[in-house]
């Protein structure tokens, strides 16, 4: 007998911007016009994820605070600039906030030990524990499930570059593999990823 | 390998901004010319930003809100682009300073170099005349006047031009030395130049500003003297109608009604 089976093809969408209908977009377009009130509400809505994102790779909680107003001073002058045919909102903002923390690192890579071996063991050791020691959101534990499909080396460098906010060549010097290897593992990996994820463009 | 197949492999690494400064800077030359390029960097940087959702939510230090609360209460907007970048918008925009420039900055730019060019070709006889007349003018220094006051007024005249809609900014070397910042808003018709470094002159000189027109034609725009605290702060005098280009030049005391010597620095103003 032939049986009606729900699908299980539709995942839940959890790019935030994505899911609920154009909440930050909105924001953002009466930010871009003067609205100081909106980007109250902006910042409440998305200042945990700048700063968490920040701290996670900066570390000092001074200067992850530093970093994270440098960020949404930005926000407020570029507002006018972004454009939501391009991406979602939430997508605009933390990759900004990711390389301003990458900048910060790189502008003052002695505030913090760059030592190669307790980088990668910090690191690669931070990502082992993530399931654990956090609350378990979806988005981790999809993103936790799609690292796992990538390989030792893939995993390795795209989890030293986005999460330690290390260049190529410092991740190939980390890895003793060399700078083009990494390149393409950088690359072939977040296309993994995003299949993984199914990230649609 | 080709040199496009060996840049498009940097996607991964720019998405992670793990490229270093110059290679970022070839890779989105690339990205403006390859469509594929773009795509696969629009879906790789979301790709990067799931990674970053995947981090723990951490709410800032309670007084963040409100410091940036009143700090957007003074700070300008930038103007949008008037033409869309072929990068897409997963790109972060350039950092708080550079997203304020319209006109790009690089000291002295192209544009300035010509505007300054431009100012050289005037006619000599023109020059000279200029230099006769401004002998017979000696004027009296205008030191310390309204004090406190006009400080004051000056720095809301100057806030105003930063905060209007329209408000641009180029920045190039002065010859001599010092670094200067022209700001302007066409829409009010005013401007104003902030000057870093800008060296005190001997006696009997004195620094003077200019609007100049389309024409070639100059209008003074005030006379000033080096802050002695190393940044300078003037606004310009008149209206600015744009398309001026604004300059600095060295005069004798008291000023002159038309330039007598070559601009220290000149910006154009479109």
């Amino acid at each position: 007998m032939l049986r009606l089976v729900p699908s299980e093809t539709d995942r839940p969408e959890d790019f935030e911007s994505t899911g609920k209908p154009a909440t930050k977009e909105s924001l953002l377009a009466r930010v871009a016009e003067g609205d100081q009130e909106a980007f109250g509400e902006l910042y409440d809505q998305i200042s945990p994820r700048v700063f968490g994102l920040i701290r996670r790779l900066l570390v000092d909680h001074a200067q992850s605070e530093e970093v994270t107003q440098e960020v949404f001073l930005e926000i407020w002058q570029s507002a006018t600039r972004y454009q939501p045919s391009r991406g979602g909102a939430t997508t605009w903002i933390l990759t900004m906030a990711h390389r301003r923390a990458v900048d910060r690192i790189r502008s003052s890579q002695s505030g913090r030990d760059r030592d190669v071996k307790i980088g990668i063991r910090d690191y690669v050791a931070e990502y082992d524990n993530v399931a654990e020691t956090v609350e378990t959101t979806i988005e981790n534990e999809r993103v936790k499930e799609a690292l796992s499909q990538l390989t030792e080396l893939q995993r390795q460098a795209v989890t030293l570059a986005y999460y330690g906010g290390y260049s190529h060549s410092e991740v190939a010097a980390m890895l003793s593999v060399p700078i083009g290897t990494v390149k393409t593992r950088l690359r072939d990996g977040m296309i993994r990823l995003r299949d993984e994820l199914g990230v649609a463009s | 390998m080709t040199d496009s197949e060996e840049l498009h492999l940097l996607a991964g690494a720019y998405v992670l901004d793990a490229l270093t400064a110059p290679e970022r800077e070839r890779f989105e030359e690339y990205l403006c010319t390859s469509e594929e390029a773009r795509a696969e960097v629009a879906s790789l940087s979301d790709t990067a930003v799931a990674i970053g959702l995947a981090t723990v939510p951490v709410a800032p230090p309670a007084g963040l809100r409100a410091r940036l609360m009143d700090q957007i209460a003074h700070t300008a907007q930038s103007a949008p682009l008037e033409t869309s970048r072929a990068v897409p918008n997963a790109e972060a925009p350039r950092g708080p300073d550079e997203s304020a420039r319209v006109t790009p900055s690089v000291s002295p730019s192209p544009a300035a170099a010509r505007a300054a060019a431009r100012w050289y070709t005037r006619p000599v006889a023109v020059l000279v005349a200029a230099a006769a007349a401004v002998v017979l003018f000696v004027g009296g220094t205008i030191v310390g006047l309204a004090g406190a006051r006009q400080v004051e007024q000056q720095a809301s005249d100057l806030t105003q031009i930063y905060a209007a809609p329209d408000s641009q900014q180029a920045k190039a070397g002065v010859s001599g030395g010092g670094k200067a910042t022209f700001v302007w808003s066409a829409e009010l018709g005013r401007s104003a130049v902030v000057i870093q470094q800008l060296p005190q002159l001997g006696q009997g000189k004195t620094y003077e500003l200019w609007y100049i027109d389309t024409q070639s034609k100059a209008t003074p725009a005030g006379i000033f003297d080096a802050a002695s605290s190393g940044t300078t702060v003037e606004l310009l005098d008149g209206t600015m109608t744009p398309g001026d280009t604004l300059g600095i030049t060295i005069e004798p005391a008291g000023g002159s009604e038309k330039p007598t010597t070559a601009p220290i620095v000149a910006v154009p103003s479109a």
